[in-house]
């Protein structure tokens, strides 16, 4: 069973502008704030208030994800100060469910805090943990699932190489699902050896 | 509470029949079989049925929330076969239908129907609420209950469950139950 495998990625990604590590225990009120941002209240709850309640228990399963997968979520903090910006990494997620027998890949996960976006940093983020997933742990594809609304994130994804496979919905919501695939960014410019 | 004061559950806990030890992937198909059944389960009756990414999901949780809070769910187990028997333990997801005065871990535990009416529950529950009160300090914990589920209920009271307030929990009728520890309920 490909998602009975255990595979290490690292604690720590860095990239020009970024540093990415393993979350932590205190990374609950940072998380919490980005939580209450209206994007990933909208996007991770469906619309339901995220909250204090959605920190916990995306803390939670992050910090058991990173234990009993080897690999998960980043905290992204920005080189400079540490500032905490966002989350990137990957999720073997809940949904994957519903998707097919060639589908059964992690996925992408990002989100930046509504006072960092337009710096390029989720696409920095992304594209290290995009080649860390292709080199290090060695998955043939990466999947992405957005909802069709989201055309910030659809055009994120799409920048760094992703392709639309089909249309799904997710409680309610048209989503796409989305691959990558090793070499598909067309400009891979940030990546975590750019250091 | 702040994140400077964790308190440190034991990795393990023993009683006369059982072993209560934190969750591991192999876990999950035991699980798996427990989280579909409805009578273990009262608050996924959404028409969702649980499928093995849900369990590995919900153990990922289990796991993670002992890294976060330093306590959580432990797997209990049969000491004589080392069989998954069911969950038991502590999680505090600090959810909003709680006051914040109200706020504390919620005490929870589920036995495969295979075992029921041997105390099982009650052994392990004691167990949990022991370390809770005695090594970890809480000064109460949390129980919700669908009023449905008669038998945990039950379990709740002998254990010293008093009952806080009624509430509608995921559609269902409720009952909030308080620990407190056991000198203080004298």
């Amino acid at each position: 069973m490909p998602d009975a495998v255990l595979r290490e990625a690292p604690d720590r990604l860095e990239t020009a502008q970024l540093v990415l590590r393993r979350f932590c225990p205190g990374d609950l009120d940072d998380l919490e704030r980005l939580c209450r941002s209206p994007a990933v209240e909208r996007y991770f709850g469906y619309g339901v208030p995220y909250g204090r309640e959605g920190a916990v228990r995306l803390l939670g399963w992050y910090l058991g994800h990173w234990e009993m997968r080897g690999y998960g979520v980043y905290a992204v903090q920005r080189r400079e100060d540490a500032a905490f910006v966002g989350l990137c990494g990957l999720i073997w997620p809940e949904r994957n469910a519903y998707c097919g027998p060639d589908e059964f890949y992690p996925e992408l996960t990002w989100a930046l805090g509504e006072e960092w976006r337009g710096r390029g940093y989720a696409a920095e983020a992304a594209q290290a943990v995009l080649d860390m997933a292709f080199t290090e742990l060695g998955y043939p594809v990466i999947l992405c699932l957005i909802e069709q609304e989201n055309t910030a994130s659809l055009r994120a994804a799409e920048r760094l190489g992703a392709e639309k496979l089909r249309a799904l919905e997710v409680k309610g919501y048209p989503n796409f699902v989305l691959r990558f695939l090793p070499g598909g960014a067309p400009a891979a410019s940030a990546s975590k050896d750019a250091s | 509470m702040n994140a400077t004061r964790i308190p440190k559950a034991p990795a393990t806990i023993e009683t006369a029949r059982l072993l209560l030890r934190g969750f591991v992937p192999e876990d999950t198909e035991t699980m798996l079989g427990f989280f579909n059944d409805p009578a273990m389960m009262s608050f996924l009756a959404d028409g969702k049925v649980p499928s093995r990414e849900f369990a590995l999901r919900r153990l990922s949780l289990y796991a993670g929330h002992v890294n976060m809070r330093g306590y959580g769910n432990y797997a209990v187990t049969l000491k004589a076969t080392g069989q998954v028997i069911g969950w038991c333990g502590l999680l505090w997801m600090e959810r909003a239908i709680y006051s914040a005065e109200e706020q504390a871990p919620e005490f929870s535990w589920g036995i495969g129907r295979d075992w029921w009416g041997q105390g099982l529950a009650g052994e392990a529950g004691r167990a949990v609420l022991e370390v809770s009160f005695a090594t970890l300090g809480f000064s109460h914990l949390l129980c919700l209950v669908a009023n449905e589920n008669k038998a945990s209920l039950g379990v709740a009271r002998k254990l010293g469950g008093e009952a806080l307030r009624e509430l509608t929990y995921s559609e269902q009728a409720c009952t909030l139950l308080r620990f407190l520890p056991a000198e203080s309920a004298l």
